[in-house]
C-alpha cells in the first residue's frame, strides 16, 4: 500500500512526495522550501537514516514507522510559526482518534505502557508540552519544527512528525510505545492519511484571526501533567514546581515552591517521579 | 538603589550615562544582586536585564525590563551592524551540543548565512544574517534566553 493524501487534503492543494528511505524528511522539506517550493508539501518516508530530534538528538525511524514532514511557507512572524508544533500535536491526536479502535481492549506492553484504561476503553491520547504525543502516558510520537528564512522574504517551516507505528526505540530515559506493541495493528499509511486530513481542520484555527487562543484551548483539553509536579531541564538549570498551565503564547508556566511563576519557551519536561528527584542527583537527559 | 517595584531606577542609568560621557569610556557594566546594567556608547549592547538565574526561562514578575532604557541619555549612538533575534526564545550557537558553532569571531559570513538557532516551543529557527560581513562579537552564550529584537552578533 502506498502513502496517499486524504481527498480533502488534495482538494485543499496539498501535495505528497513519498520515499522508501530518506536521510531526514525535515531536511528534504526545508531544502525544497529554500529552493522555492510554495509549501503545502508533505514529505513522507518509511525509513529515515539521519532523523533527528531536539538539539541534534537522533530520532530513529525504523521501517514501518512514519516519518512525515509538512513544508509550510509564509510571511507569518516566527512566534506565530512556533505554534505550528501545537497544531501538529493536535492534528496527530485527532488522526489517531480517527484510526484507533474505539472499543477494543488492548494488552499491556512489555515495558508497562498500558494501552487500556481501567474501563477497558482504549487509552486516551494526550499531549505533553510542547508537542509530544502520548498513548497511555508513553511517548508515541515526537514533533520537531525547523524554520529557515527565505532569500525572497518570508520563511520555510518544516513540521516534522515521527510516529512509532510498529516499533519504538529501547533504552530511552522515558517510557515509549508504539501502536503495534499495544495490539493496535496499523500501517503508517493509515496514520498518514488520517493525519493529512486532520491537519486541515487544526491549521484552519491557526490561520484564523484570534485562532491561537483556540489552539491553546484545544491543546489544554488534551494536556498531560497539569497540576502535577514537574522538572524542566534548561541549559545548565532545572526548574522544579507545579505545571500550572500554558500562557497565551503557549509557554510552559511553572509555579515554584516559593510562589514564583516561571514561563519557559524551551526545555525538556519531566513529570512525576523524575520531577521530584533531589537536585544533587544526576539529571536524566 | 537599583530596582523599583515596577522597573529600573532610571536615575541610576542617567548617572551611569553621564559618567560614561565624562570619562570618555565606551562601556560601563555594574552587577548587583539580581540586576545587571550595561551602558555602552556604541549602540549595540545597551541591555538592562534581570540576572539570567534561569537560562531559558523568564520570570513572570517583575515584568520584562525594557532593553533600551539605557540609551536615553547616551551620546548619539553609532548604528552598528547587528543581527537581532526575531523572537523570544533560547539561542544556540551550534546545531547540537558539542558541534562546531555556526559562526565564530573573525569569520567572514555571507548574507543569508545561518548565524544561530533560536528555539521556542521545540521550533528550531535558523537565524540568517541580513548582510555579509566579518563577525566582530558574539553577544550571547550558548543556551541563553533572548528577547525579541535582542542583538545576537555584531558585524564589522
Amino acid at each position: 500500500m502506498a502513502f496517499r493524501l486524504s481527498p480533502g487534503a488534495e482538494r485543499a492543494g496539498y501535495r505528497l512526495a513519498a520515499f522508501e528511505t530518506l536521510g531526514s524528511t525535515n531536511v528534504e522539506a526545508l531544502e525544497r522550501g529554500k529552493a522555492g517550493d510554495p509549501g503545502r508539501l508533505w514529505v513522507v518516508s518509511r525509513r529515515q537514516e539521519t532523523g533527528r530530534g531536539r538539539r541534534g538528538r537522533p530520532w530513529a525511524t525504523e521501517s514501518g514507522n512514519l516519518a512525515a514532514t509538512l513544508l509550510v511557507t509564509g510571511e507569518r512572524d516566527l512566534a506565530h510559526t512556533a505554534m505550528l508544533g501545537f497544531v501538529a500535536g493536535l492534528s496527530l491526536a485527532a488522526a489517531l482518534d480517527a484510526v484507533l479502535p474505539q472499543e477494543r481492549p488492548v494488552r499491556v506492553a512489555m515495558d508497562g505502557a498500558d494501552g487500556a484504561s481501567p474501563t477497558g476503553k482504549p487509552a486516551r491520547i494526550s499531549l505533553k508540552w510542547p508537542n509530544d504525543v502520548l498513548l497511555g502516558g508513553a511517548k508515541l510520537a515526537g514533533i520537531l519544527i525547523e524554520t529557515a528564512g527565505l532569500a525572497q522574504g518570508g520563511y520555510a517551516a518544516a513540521v516534522g512528525i515521527g510516529v512509532n507505528v510498529v516499533s519504538h526505540p529501547q533504552d530511552l530515559p522515558y517510557p515509549a510505545t508504539d501502536l503495534s506493541s499495544l495490539g493496535l495493528a496499523h500501517d503508517a499509511e493509515d496514520v498518514f492519511l488520517a493525519l493529512s486530513d486532520a491537519w486541515l481542520d487544526t491549521v484552519g484555527d491557526w490561520d484564523a484571526p484570534g485562532g491561537l487562543a483556540r489552539i491553546r484551548e484545544r491543546w489544554l483539553a488534551r494536556a498531560t501533567g497539569i497540576g502535577g509536579e514537574v522538572a524542566v531541564q534548561l541549559p545548565g538549570e532545572v526548574v522544579r514546581g507545579v505545571f500550572e498551565t500554558i500562557d497565551e503564547d503557549c509557554r510552559f508556566v511553572v509555579r515554584q515552591a516559593d510562589g514564583t511563576r516561571t514561563r519557559i519557551t524551551a526545555g525538556d519536561v519531566h513529570f512525576g517521579a523524575v520531577a521530584t528527584k533531589r537536585d544533587d542527583e544526576k539529571e536524566t537527559q | 538603589m537599583a530596582i523599583k517595584k515596577n522597573g529600573v531606577d532610571q536615575q541610576l542609568i542617567r548617572d551611569l550615562a553621564n559618567i560614561l560621557t565624562e570619562t570618555d569610556l565606551t562601556e560601563i557594566e555594574i552587577e548587583q544582586e539580581e540586576l545587571r546594567i550595561r551602558v555602552s556608547r556604541n549602540g549595540t549592547v545597551q541591555t538592562v536585564q534581570a540576572t539570567a538565574a534561569m537560562p531559558g526561562a523568564m520570570p513572570v514578575s517583575p515584568p520584562a525590563l525594557a532593553a533600551t532604557e539605557a540609551a536615553a541619555d547616551t551620546p548619539a549612538p553609532v548604528p552598528a551592524n547587528t543581527v537581532n533575534s526575531p523572537m523570544v526564545g533560547t539561542a544556540y550557537l551550534a546545531a547540537s551540543p558539542g558541534a562546531r558553532p555556526f559562526v565564530e569571531v573573525g569569520q567572514t559570513i555571507r548574507e543569508g548565512q545561518t548565524v544561530m538557532i533560536v528555539e521556542a516551543m521545540k521550533t528550531m529557527n535558523q537565524i540568517p544574517s541580513p548582510q555579509g560581513g566579518k563577525v566582530v562579537e558574539i553577544l550571547v552564550e550558548d543556551g541563553q534566553p533572548v528577547e525579541y529584537g535582542e542583538p545576537l552578533i555584531v558585524l564589522e
